[in-house]
């Protein structure tokens, strides 16, 4: 405690003895069911509203970046040659490359050719 | 006064990734509830004379100090202090101003007060109000608070503990730090201290106030 710190007056005194039973009263809450249901309630606005701040972070303005056509050699393989070429060049790359998908199979003819062509390393060579 | 937040202005606050992870991280169910039960605490000294004490009133309270944090009117320095600590920071100078506009218009709710004249800056509102009050302290008020003060005392007789604790806090003590250098309280016997006070100031609530309510 430093000297300078004024000497209180009955208010200040009074308020302190308020504060510090407040600060007991935070440290040992008697909790109740309305309690919970009003901070699970006012939680769910806290929640959106610093979801919107989030938000505010991303520049309104912020590039999208299109995807890039798919090359017509790919348009023309057949599925057993994409998910082969896939299966190749996952294997020859080991944990260099990864995707999502487990099960090739149950991805559509166009999804495989994307996926080729993001994952191929030839892919980004004019043709 | 209730804000909601759909109506408070907000669009220049704009606080960093790292604000608003502390502040996530922070505002959880614990610090909300344990923070109402502190402004609860902190209503019901104003409520000695006259104002208006309910549960949701301390709500509003937890909630005008959260929303105003979130809309940028109270300044959080995350870095400076904890979350809860800000927020027990904002309610003290907020029912301290509650308390005096009490004690000059007794039947006025504690809600209704002045916005503008918080001093929206907001930071170092604490010491801002603190101060005003020291300017402000009208005779009526002093006299009031010694009786309420000299009432503690009687209660707490036989309690040596208590005592010294008061005694710290008339000497100055405010942080935990100031009053266990001045009282040389370990700090479980601090906080023992500190609980038996609160029980001491509920039972005179009790004893002299909620009679005067019913009144």
């Amino acid at each position: 405690m430093t000297a300078k710190k004024p000497i209180p007056n009955a208010v200040d005194i009074l308020d302190e003895i308020t504060q510090q039973a407040a600060l007991d009263a935070a440290e040992h809450p008697k909790v109740t069911a309305a309690d919970r249901q009003w901070s699970r309630e006012y939680g769910a606005k806290i929640d959106a509203r610093l979801a919107e701040l989030r938000r505010n972070l991303t520049p309104a303005d912020a590039p999208i970046e299109n995807a890039q056509p798919i090359r017509a050699s790919t348009l023309a393989m057949a599925r057993d040659a994409l998910i082969e070429a896939i299966t190749r060049i996952t294997r020859s790359m080991g944990g260099a490359v990864q995707f999502a998908h487990r099960n090739l199979k149950v991805l559509s003819d166009d999804d495989l050719r994307r996926l080729y062509d993001t994952i191929d390393p030839t892919a980004r060579k004019p043709e | 006064m209730t804000t909601t937040m759909s109506d408070t202005p907000h669009q220049a606050f704009l606080p960093n990734e790292a604000w608003i992870e502390s502040f996530t991280n922070q505002c959880n169910d614990a610090l909300r509830i344990a923070t109402k039960h502190f402004a609860m605490r902190r209503l019901r000294g104003v409520g000695k004379v006259g104002g208006h004490v309910d549960d949701y009133a301390a709500q509003e309270l937890v909630q005008d100090a959260i929303d105003d944090t979130l809309f940028g009117v109270l300044a959080w320095d995350p870095t400076a202090k904890s979350l809860r600590q800000h927020l027990e920071d904002a309610i003290h100078s907020r029912t301290r101003h509650d308390y005096n506009r009490a004690k000059r218009y007794r039947h006025a709710r504690i809600d209704a007060f002045d916005r503008d004249s918080e001093g929206l800056g907001a930071r170092g509102e604490l010491e801002a109000s603190l101060q005003q009050d020291r300017d402000d302290v009208e005779p009526a008020s002093a006299i009031f608070a010694s009786e309420v003060i000299e009432q503690v005392r009687e209660l707490a007789a036989d309690d040596k503990l208590v005592l010294r604790f008061l005694d710290a806090l008339v000497a100055g003590a405010r942080s935990r730090a100031d009053i266990l250098h001045f009282t040389k309280m370990s700090l479980k016997t601090y906080r023992n201290a500190r609980a038996r006070l609160r029980r001491l100031v509920e039972q005179l609530d009790n004893q002299t106030v909620a009679p005067l309510r019913k009144a």
